[in-house]
């Protein structure tokens, strides 16, 4: 195994199942057709699901008729600055 | 005279700073330090030695003790003694001090500062504290903000039937700003990461113990609507509103069913709500369409009001920009460089770079690598280019929402310096009708634009969110007295008072939209500090001297200080909205030197002025 190789699987232990939201284009998401999508639905914000998916699928979903549009959760960082640039 | 450790002991540490080291007097000592420069701040010189010791108890004195230091070579200090009356005779002996006591125990002297040791030496002394000069019982936010004035609130609102939401890393339910009669006033506590939720039944019960181990959070309530506690004067904009608090696990869809719970639990209780979010990131169109800042907008309405910050990007380069001319075939290259991360004790580089353009322009992007390879994008999905020591993972995607091109490149390369620098967005119209393009560095740990940045288009999701009133960050503190013998008298005089915090992110957003609306007090905020947090993330030199509170700066001070001021405006009128909330924040904010007229890229319309704010009529 290359250098690089090794490096990449390290990288890629990141977990399969990942939170997404889904948008439907029905005002009034179908939550057994997400499910059987493969989504494990938490929640219903109008028409935009929120949800638990195996990446292996989130491709499928993108292109179901009844979804407009698929946006993964990401992580967000807490907006407090260190005094690091004031503290000699 | 040599001291010994138990002298010492019973010496307030500001009066240690004075006793004397040298041959010199204090008469002396401050008339050397006046002579020096001091026009431009510290200095590392002028930073040692018995000047600046001076210098700092002096910052502390008032001007009359400060007189009476310089001519008369005497200080104010009060003492803690078995027996008052018995010691003030025996000071009165001496030729060169004066006691007067004050009660059986406690008494005021008068003494040199070089007669400090000798008083502490005697066996009816307790403790020798230094006569300091006390603040107005108000932060010098609340002075900036015009919620103060001569130490008294400006206006009747405190907050009371209002729920202000924070969304953070959780809270120290014990701190007393949040506690009331010995009731706690957070009525709603969700942790996402274990799924227990408390009402504040079990919070007073004990039966339960949220804290927040990163100390974030419980700043960020104490801005909002601590309620100070007695002996301090950091009471938050808010002090009698209630509290709903999501300790959350920072990710977007995590963060928008927070927003959903807090509102949720309003209506149950009837009660308009406002809900801080000061956190973000990089990801995502900058346009306020990612789906995260819709459902903030969807979820948004009359007396459901959602504060962002702006973010901490300020004088970072992970945004690049450029705007082809229209009908030309024409390029546009910008470079940027890797930062080195560590993982795991794994040395890499990796790093994401998303370019959006109009969907009216037909635009070529590729990426160059150091050794001149290019790679491009599918027209759809993802393609993986492998080499020998780096990989790239290309995508394409037309944005659902907005029609808008993203084209996005991931490199994981190896550790090596050949490898980090040296890499270029490529970018080449073909039918140009609009002709913007816009670059980003999704995190500032993975790298930075070498050209082409521009110092614009900084405010991320969710403060990008069209509903969202999304916050910049100014400067109304730079000094204050620490926990840290080593730095008790912190004193950051590069910080200009009340001008632009460095680090705040300006706008606009991708479309134009004038994000952020208004700028707040976050440099440096004096607020709860929490018991669970650990130095690594409060510094010592951080944290207030006896007292629970610390120092902290960024937008994350910022939003919530407005959050407050929207759940002042709530109480006043529960039914509004975030537009007529915005129209009122713009209509009513201050506008001076530092922020010139109108809307602009770092302060947003100007400074929120509080009073003003409740004073405008509704439209």
């Amino acid at each position: 195994m290359t250098e690089l190789e090794e490096l990449l699987q390290r990288l890629h232990s990141t977990p399969r199942k990942v939170k997404i939201f889904a948008v439907t284009r029905a005002a009034r998401p179908d939550v057994s057709h997400l499910q059987e999508l493969g989504m494990d639905v938490e929640r219903v914000i109008g028409n935009k699901v929120i949800g638990v998916i195996d990446s292996d699928l989130i491709a499928d979903l993108e292109s179901d008729d009844q979804i407009a549009e698929v946006e993964r959760s990401v992580m967000l960082s807490p907006h407090n600055r260190s005094d690091s640039n004031d503290f000699a | 005279m040599k001291r010994s450790k138990s002298v010492i002991a019973k010496i307030d540490p500001l009066l240690t700073q004075l006793l004397p080291r040298t041959d010199k007097t204090i008469r002396e000592i401050v008339t050397d330090w006046r002579a020096r420069d001091l026009s431009a701040g510290f200095t590392p010189d002028s930073l040692m030695g018995e000047a600046v010791e001076v210098q700092c108890l002096m910052a502390d004195m008032s001007d009359t003790a400060e007189q009476r230091l310089f001519e008369d070579n005497r200080i104010n200090v009060l003492v803690s003694a078995d027996d008052a009356e018995a010691l003030a005779k025996e000071i009165d002996e001496w030729n060169d001090a004066e006691a007067r006591p004050l009660s059986h125990s406690t008494l005021k002297v008068s003494v040199a500062p070089n007669n400090v040791t000798r008083l502490a030496v005697l066996e009816n002394v307790r403790y020798i504290e230094a006569s300091v000069k006390l603040e107005l019982h108000c932060d010098l936010a609340h002075v900036s903000s015009n919620l103060y004035q001569s130490a008294t609130r400006t206006v009747p609102q405190t907050g009371n039937g209002v729920l202000v939401g924070i969304v953070d890393s959780g809270i120290d339910t014990d701190h007393p700003a949040f506690i009331v009669n010995g009731a706690t006033r957070i009525l709603y506590y969700h942790d996402q990461i274990t799924k227990q939720t408390y009402l504040a039944d079990d919070i007073n019960k004990g039966t339960v113990t949220p804290h927040d181990d990163r100390g974030h959070g419980t700043h960020v309530a104490g801005i909002a609507a601590g309620n100070g506690d007695i002996g301090t004067p950091y009471a938050g904009v808010a002090p009698a509103a209630d509290l709903a608090v999501v300790k959350t696990t920072l990710e977007s869809a995590d963060v928008a069913a927070a927003i959903q719970d807090i509102f949720r639990f309003a209506d149950e209780r009837g009660q308009p709500c406002v809900v801080n979010l000061s956190l973000g990131a990089h990801r995502g169109a900058h346009d306020g369409s990612n789906v995260m800042e819709r459902t903030i907008d969807d979820l948004s309405g009359s007396g459901r009001i959602v504060v962002t910050s702006a973010g901490n990007a300020g004088t970072s380069r992970i945004h690049a920009s450029t705007v082809l001319t229209v009908g030309k075939s024409n390029r546009w290259v910008a470079d940027f460089e890797l930062t080195l991360q560590l993982i795991n004790e794994q040395t890499f580089g990796d790093l994401e770079v998303l370019i959006w353009n109009q969907h009216e322009d037909k635009i070529d992007v590729s990426l160059r690598s150091p050794n001149g390879d290019l790679f491009t994008a599918p027209q759809q999905n993802d393609q993986e280019f492998t080499k020998t020591v780096f990989k790239v993972v290309a995508s394409h995607r037309i944005a659902a929402y907005s029609g808008d091109h993203q084209t996005s490149f991931r490199i994981i390369t190896l550790a090596k310096p050949e490898l980090l620098t040296g890499w270029s967005v490529i970018v080449q119209g073909v039918d140009v009708q609009v002709g913007a393009v816009h670059a980003w560095i999704v995190d500032t740990k993975m790298g930075a634009f070498t050209s082409g940045n521009t110092q614009s288009h900084l405010v991320g999701m969710p403060g990008t969110a069209y509903s969202a009133i999304t916050v910049a960050s100014y400067a109304t503190r730079r000094n204050w007295l620490s926990a840290d013998p080593q730095n008790l008298k912190v004193a950051y005089n590069t910080i200009t008072l009340e001008d632009i915090s460095y680090f705040s992110s300006p706008g606009p957003t991708r479309d134009g939209d004038t994000k952020p609306e208004i700028a707040a007090p976050g440099q440096y905020l004096i607020a709860p500090l929490s018991s669970h947090a650990p130095l690594s993330a409060v510094p010592t030199r951080m944290r207030m001297k006896n007292c629970q509170y610390a120092a902290s700066q960024g937008t994350s001070m910022a939003a919530p200080y407005v959050t407050g001021a929207i759940a002042l405006l709530l109480e006043k009128a529960p039914a509004i909205d975030w537009a007529e909330a915005k129209r009122r924040l713009i209509k009513s904010c201050r506008q001076d030197s530092f922020t010139s007229f109108g809307w602009n890229p770092k302060w947003g319309y100007g400074k929120i002025n509080i009073r003003r704010l409740l004073e405008v009529e509704p439209k």
